[in-house]
C-alpha cells in the first residue's frame, strides 16, 4: 500500500489533480450544482487514465465538452463575463484542459492557471480562513511544481513539502512590500466586479410589520465603533440611517424627499467622538450616533439628519464622527414637512386614527399626548416579542393596537407614528441600530444585524425634533441592555442567542477582535490608510509616482538580491589566489578547445592539454605542479605564485601544426 | 621513514614488483595495480570472476613476490568453520586437548570460490579478518602479520552459490575484476611456459618486513584540505543519488581514503590527487553500494563512474 501511495506521489498528473482539487474546493459551493459533477467525472476519468491508457478522451470529445461547458454557464448565469460566470467557466475550462495534459508543459501551465484562480477566491470572500487556506494551497501549488521539476527523481515528500514551505515563506517579505507600497488609487478601477443581485442582509428601505423582526434573526457585524473616550451609556445608542416620512396603511417608506435645507443642530455638552468602521452593505447610507456634529469628507449630510455618501458602499469603509447626545433641533417647521409628517393615508386603520384625534381633544398639549401614549403602551397589555402574530386585512395597526397587542420595535414605533398624526403632531419612523455589544478583548463595539431597530420622532414646538422610542417604554431592557433581556423567557430564541454560552462568547470576543484587526489594516488598507501610513513613515505626503517608484525598488532589489545568491552559489568565491590562477589558466584553455571537465584533476587534464598543445607541456606541467604542491600538498609560496602567474601569461595558445 | 624524500624510490620498488606480477599475469597492468593497492592498504580483496582467468594466478604470484606465506583453501558447500580457522585434537601422549592451526593461520590466504561455502563458514573466516585473530576454546590465536585474504567469488548467477550479504562485503576493502585477456596478452600466455613452474622461478622483490613499512608509510601521505572537500563531496553525492538505496557509509568513506593514499603511493607520491580517488573509487564502492529498486537494469561500476563524472574536482 505504501509503495504504491510513493509510486502514485511521484505521478505528475496525481500531482496536478492534487492541487487543482484544492484550487477548486472553496469556489464549489457558489457553482450550479452540474459544474461540480462533471469536474469530479473528469477528475475520475484522468486519474483513471493514470493506469488505464483507455480512458483518454480524443480532443475532439473534449471540444464537445467545452462548448457544452459554455452554453451551461450561459444559460445559468445569462453571460460569461462577470465574477460569477468568468470564474466558473475557468474553472471547468480548466479540468478539461486537464484532461488533454499529457506533458510537463501542460502540467506547468495547469500549476500557473491555478495559481491565478487562487486568487479569483477573493473576489468574494477575503477573511482570514479564505486568505490561510489559500497560503496552504500555494505551498502545495509549489510542491507540485518542485515534483514536476524534479521528474523521476523526485525527493521524499517530506523534503518537497520543506522546500514548499520555505519558497512561500521566502516570498512572504516581498508579498508584504508590495501589499504596502502598492500605489491604492480612490477611484472605480480598484472595485470588485460587482454582480447585480447579491443579496446581502441589512436594513431595508422601507419597512412593514415583520421586517425588522427577520432581520433579527442574522447575527453579522453591520458596522463597529470604536470611542475616543468612554462609550455613552446602552440607551443612548442609537444608530440613525434613514427617515421614513410616507406611510400607506402597512409600509413606511422614506418616499420623496423635501428640498429644504438642512436645519440647524444646536448641540450641548461634550461631542462624542468615534469612528466607524462600516461591512459593506451596497447602500449608500452612513450610520451616525444621534446627532451628528457635521459629516465626514466627501459625505452628504441631508435635511433630516442622515449621512448619505456618493457611491454605494461596497467595500469596508472607515469614517470618523462626532456627536452630540444632548441636542435640540431649533428651527421653524417648514410647510413641506408639517403636510409630509401629519399625512394619514385615507380609509386605513380608522379606529387608530380615532384615537389619536381624540387624544387631541382630552389633552391641551402635545407633550402630554405623547406622554399619554406612551403611558398607553407601558401600562395596557402590551407585550414585545419576536414572534408577533401577523396582522392581515387593510388595518394592520389597528389589528395590532386593539386585538394582538403584541409586537415588534417596527409595530409599535409604526403605530406611535401614525397616532401622533392623528392627533396632530408631525411624526416620522426612524430606522436604524440601537445598541451593540463592547468586545472586552479590544474595547470595540460591535453593532450586529441582530440590533436593528425602529423608533419615532416627533415636532414638539420649542424643542424641535425629539426622539421617542416607544419599545422603551414596552420592554426598557431592549434599550438599557440588550434584545436577549428584553425577551420573556419562554421565547424562542434565535440561534446564536442560544449559543452564547460564556466559553463560546469568549472565544467569539477574542476572533472578533483578531478579525477586527483583519478588517481594518488588511482589507480595509485603501487610499487613506496607505497615506496615512506614508506619513507617519516619511513625514509628508507620499505622491502615487513616488509609491510606484518606491514599489519597483524593492522589487528590483529583490531580484537583484536572488539574482546574487543564485550567482554566488553557483560560482562560489574563491579567495585561494593559486586555484584562482588556475581557474584562469583552465578557462583560458577552454575557449581555446581544451574545456575541463567538472569531474577531471589536475594530472589528467595537464596530459589532455598537452596532447593538443605539444610545444606547450613542459609549462602546462609546471604550472599544474605548482598547483598541485599549493592545493594537494599544501605548499605554497610566494614566488611560486608569480611563477605561475607568468607562465599562464607567457602560455603560447596558437595550435600546434603538427 | 620521510616519504617525500623516499617516494621516488618506493614507487620504483613498487612498479618493480608490479612488472614481476605482469609477466604472469599478462596484459592486466590496472588490475595488478589496485590488488597492490589493497595489499598497501591493509584490506583484503575479493576478486569475482569467472572460473579460469587467472584469479588465483593472481594471489599465488603476489604472496611470491611479496615473500610470504601462502595458503589455499577451496571452499565448498560442505566446509566447515573449523577446517578454516583450525581444531584441538585429543592428544593421547601429553593427555590434552591440542590445537591445530587450520590454513588461516598464514600470511597470504586465497579463499577460493567463498561464495560456494555456507553462511557459517563464511562468517568464520570473515570475523578472522575483521579481528586479525581466531578464538578458540576461549583462546584468541592472532594471525600472522602481515595477513592478507584473497578471496574469489563465482558471479552469483551461477548455480550453487551462497551470495555474501551486502554487510560481509564490506568486510572487503577492495573488489576487483579481472576480465578476458585481450588478443595479444592472450597469444603470449599460450605461447609462454608453465605459469606454476614460472611463479616459483619468480624473485622476492619485497620482503615482508619492508611491507609492513610500506603499510605504515601509506599512514603518512598528505591529504590537503581540498581534497578532504572533494572526498566528501563524492561520499555526499552517493548518499543523496536517486540511483543507490542507500549512500557511502563512514567506513565506506575511510577505506576509500585508505586506498587513494596507498594508490598515490604506489605511483610515487606523498600526497594524494583526486585522480588517485577516482581511479580506486569503482574498486572500493561499487560492492558497498545497492542499486535503487528504479534503476535496476544499469551496471553499478557504470553508476559509480557517472558518479565521480557527477562531482567537481
Amino acid at each position: 500500500m505504501n509503495q504504491r501511495l510513493s509510486s502514485i506521489s511521484r505521478d505528475p498528473a496525481f500531482w496536478v489533480i492534487l492541487p487543482l482539487t484544492l484550487v477548486i474546493l472553496p469556489h464549489l459551493p457558489r457553482l450550479p450544482l452540474w459544474m461540480p459533477i462533471l469536474m469530479l467525472l473528469l477528475f475520475a476519468v484522468r486519474l483513471g487514465a493514470i493506469s488505464e491508457p483507455r480512458l483518454i478522451l480524443h480532443k475532439f470529445w473534449l471540444f464537445v465538452i467545452a462548448v457544452l461547458v459554455s452554453i451551461g454557464t450561459i444559460m445559468h448565469y445569462g453571460t460569461i463575463f462577470g465574477k460569477a460566470a468568468g470564474t466558473a467557466l475557468l474553472i471547468c475550462l480548466l479540468a478539461i484542459k486537464l484532461l488533454e495534459s499529457r506533458s510537463t508543459r501542460d502540467y506547468m501551465l495547469l500549476i500557473a492557471l491555478s495559481f491565478f484562480i487562487i486568487v479569483t477566491n477573493f473576489l468574494f470572500t477575503q477573511n482570514i480562513p479564505t486568505a490561510v487556506y489559500m497560503l496552504c494551497t500555494v505551498v502545495v501549488l509549489v510542491m507540485s511544481l518542485i515534483t514536476l521539476h524534479q521528474g523521476d527523481a523526485a525527493l521524499d515528500l517530506r523534503w518537497r513539502l520543506q522546500a514548499a514551505v520555505k519558497l512561500v515563506a521566502l516570498s512572504i517579505p516581498l508579498m508584504l512590500v508590495m501589499f504596502v507600497l502598492f500605489p491604492r488609487i480612490s477611484g472605480p478601477l480598484w472595485h470588485m466586479p460587482d454582480d447585480a443581485g447579491s443579496g446581502r442582509t441589512g436594513l431595508g428601505e422601507t419597512m412593514s410589520p415583520g421586517d425588522i423582526a427577520q432581520l433579527i434573526q442574522s447575527n453579522e457585524v453591520a458596522f463597529r465603533v470604536e470611542f475616543t473616550d468612554n462609550k455613552p451609556s446602552q440607551d443612548q445608542l442609537y444608530w440613525r440611517a434613514l427617515v421614513l416620512w410616507y406611510f400607506d396603511g402597512r409600509t413606511w417608506e422614506q418616499g420623496k424627499q423635501n428640498e429644504n435645507p438642512r436645519p440647524t443642530l444646536e448641540g450641548h455638552g461634550q461631542p462624542v467622538d468615534y469612528t466607524i468602521t462600516l461591512e459593506p452593505h451596497e447602500k449608500n447610507w452612513l450610520f451616525a450616533l444621534d446627532m451628528p456634529e457635521q459629516a465626514p469628507p466627501g459625505v452628504h449630510y441631508n435635511n433630516n439628519f442622515l449621512l448619505r455618501s456618493r457611491e454605494p458602499i461596497n467595500t469596508l469603509y472607515r469614517y470618523s464622527l462626532k456627536s452630540f447626545l444632548n441636542y435640540r433641533i431649533e428651527y421653524q417647521l417648514s410647510r413641506w414637512e408639517k403636510s409630509a409628517g401629519l399625512k394619514i393615508p385615507p380609509d386605513s386603520n380608522p379606529r387608530s386614527v380615532q384615537l389619536g384625534q381624540q387624544w387631541r381633544t382630552q389633552f391641551n398639549h402635545d407633550e402630554a399626548i405623547v406622554n399619554h401614549a406612551l403611558q398607553q403602551f407601558n401600562q395596557q397589555d402590551y407585550v414585545y416579542t419576536l414572534q408577533p402574530p401577523p396582522t392581515p386585512g387593510a388595518h394592520p395597526v389597528d389589528a395590532f393596537l386593539f386585538n394582538t397587542r403584541r409586537g415588534f420595535c417596527e409595530h409599535y414605533a409604526g403605530s406611535f407614528t401614525l397616532l401622533m398624526r392623528a392627533a396632530g403632531i408631525p411624526a416620522r419612523v426612524v430606522l436604524g441600530y440601537q445598541g451593540g455589544m463592547i468586545n472586552p478583548v479590544n474595547q470595540v463595539l460591535s453593532v450586529r444585524q441582530s440590533d436593528a431597530h425602529a423608533w419615532a420622532e416627533v415636532w414638539l414646538p420649542e424643542r424641535g425634533w425629539v426622539r421617542v422610542d416607544p419599545t422603551a417604554a414596552i420592554a426598557p431592557q431592549r434599550v438599557e441592555r440588550n434584545l436577549d433581556s428584553a425577551l420573556a423567557a419562554d421565547e424562542i430564541r434565535p440561534l446564536y442567542m442560544q449559543l452564547d454560552n460564556s466559553v463560546l462568547k469568549h472565544l467569539r470576543f477574542y476572533w472578533d477582535a483578531v478579525d477586527n484587526r483583519w478588517k481594518q489594516w488588511v482589507i480595509g488598507y485603501g487610499p487613506k490608510l496607505q497615506q496615512q501610513l506614508m506619513r507617519a513613515l516619511f513625514n509628508r505626503e507620499i505622491h502615487y509616482s513616488e509609491l510606484t517608484f518606491m514599489l519597483m525598488a524593492a522589487v528590483g532589489f529583490v531580484a537583484l538580491m536572488i539574482a546574487w545568491l543564485s550567482f554566488k552559489s553557483r560560482a562560489p568565491k574563491e579567495t585561494d589566489p593559486v586555484q584562482k590562477l588556475y581557474l584562469q589558466f583552465c578557462d583560458r584553455l577552454a575557449k581555446r578547445g581544451v574545456a575541463r571537465n567538472i569531474s577531471e584533476g589536475p594530472v589528467d587534464f595537464a596530459s589532455r592539454a598537452a596532447q593538443l598543445y605539444p610545444s606547450q607541456q613542459h609549462a602546462i606541467d609546471l604550472i599544474t605542479k605548482i598547483y598541485i604542491n599549493s592545493r594537494y600538498r599544501s605548499r605554497t609560496s610566494t614566488d611560486q605564485t608569480e611563477k605561475m602567474q607568468s607562465l599562464i601569461r607567457n602560455l603560447n595558445y596558437s595550435p600546434d601544426k603538427s | 621513514m620521510n616519504i617525500s624524500n623516499q617516494a621516488t624510490q618506493i614507487r620504483d620498488t613498487l612498479q618493480q614488483a608490479g612488472n614481476s606480477i605482469g609477466q604472469i599475469i599478462l596484459g592486466k597492468r590496472r588490475q595488478i595495480d589496485l590488488a597492490l593497492t589493497c595489499l598497501l592498504a591493509g584490506g583484503h580483496l575479493l576478486i569475482e570472476d569467472l572460473p579460469g582467468v587467472g584469479k588465483t594466478t593472481l594471489a599465488l604470484t603476489l604472496a611470491r613476490t611479496f615473500g610470504l606465506d601462502f595458503r589455499r583453501v577451496q571452499f565448498t558447500s560442505d566446509l566447515l568453520p573449523a577446517d578454516v580457522t583450525g581444531i584441538s585434537i585429543y592428544d593421547a601422549t601429553s593427555q590434552q586437548f591440542k590445537f591445530h592451526p587450520g590454513p588461516i593461520f598464514t600470511q597470504v590466504l586465497l579463499a577460493d570460490e567463498i561464495n560456494r561455502t555456507t553462511p557459517k563458514t563464511q562468517s568464520a573466516l570473515l570475523e578472522a579478518m575483521e579481528e586479525n585473530q581466531v578464538t578458540q576454546d576461549g583462546i584468541s590465536r592472532a594471525l600472522p602479520k602481515p595477513f592478507f585474504v584473497v578471496a574469489t567469488q563465482n558471479p552469483s548467477e551461477q548455480i550453487g552459490t551462497f551470495p555474501l550479504p551486502e554487510s560481509q562485503l564490506d568486510r572487503f576493502l577492495m573488489r576487483i575484476e579481472i576480465g578476458y585477456p585481450d588478443q595479444q596478452a592472450e597469444r603470449e600466455l599460450l605461447l609462454g611456459r608453465d605459469r606454476r613452474q614460472q611463479i616459483a622461478q619468480l624473485p622476492v622483490i619485497i620482503n615482508p618486513q619492508n611491507l609492513l613499512a610500506l603499510q605504515k608509510a601509506v599512514e603518512e601521505i598528505h591529504e590537503s584540505k581540498a581534497l578532504l572537500d572533494y572526498l566528501l563531496a563524492l561520499i555526499r553525492s552517493s548518499r543523496l543519488s536517486p540511483w543507490f538505496s542507500s549512500g557511502l557509509s563512514p567506513r565506506a568513506g575511510l577505506a576509500l581514503q585508505k586506498c587513494a593514499r596507498a594508490w598515490a603511493l604506489l605511483h610515487g607520491r606523498d600526497h594524494v590527487l583526486p585522480e588517485d580517488v577516482q581511479q580506486v573509487m569503482p574498486s572500493v564502492a561499487a560492492h558497498r553500494l545497492q542499486i535503487h529498486p528504479d534503476h535496476q537494469q544499469d551496471n553499478i561500476d557504470e553508476l559509480v563512474r557517472r558518479l565521480i563524472m557527477q562531482v567537481p574536482v
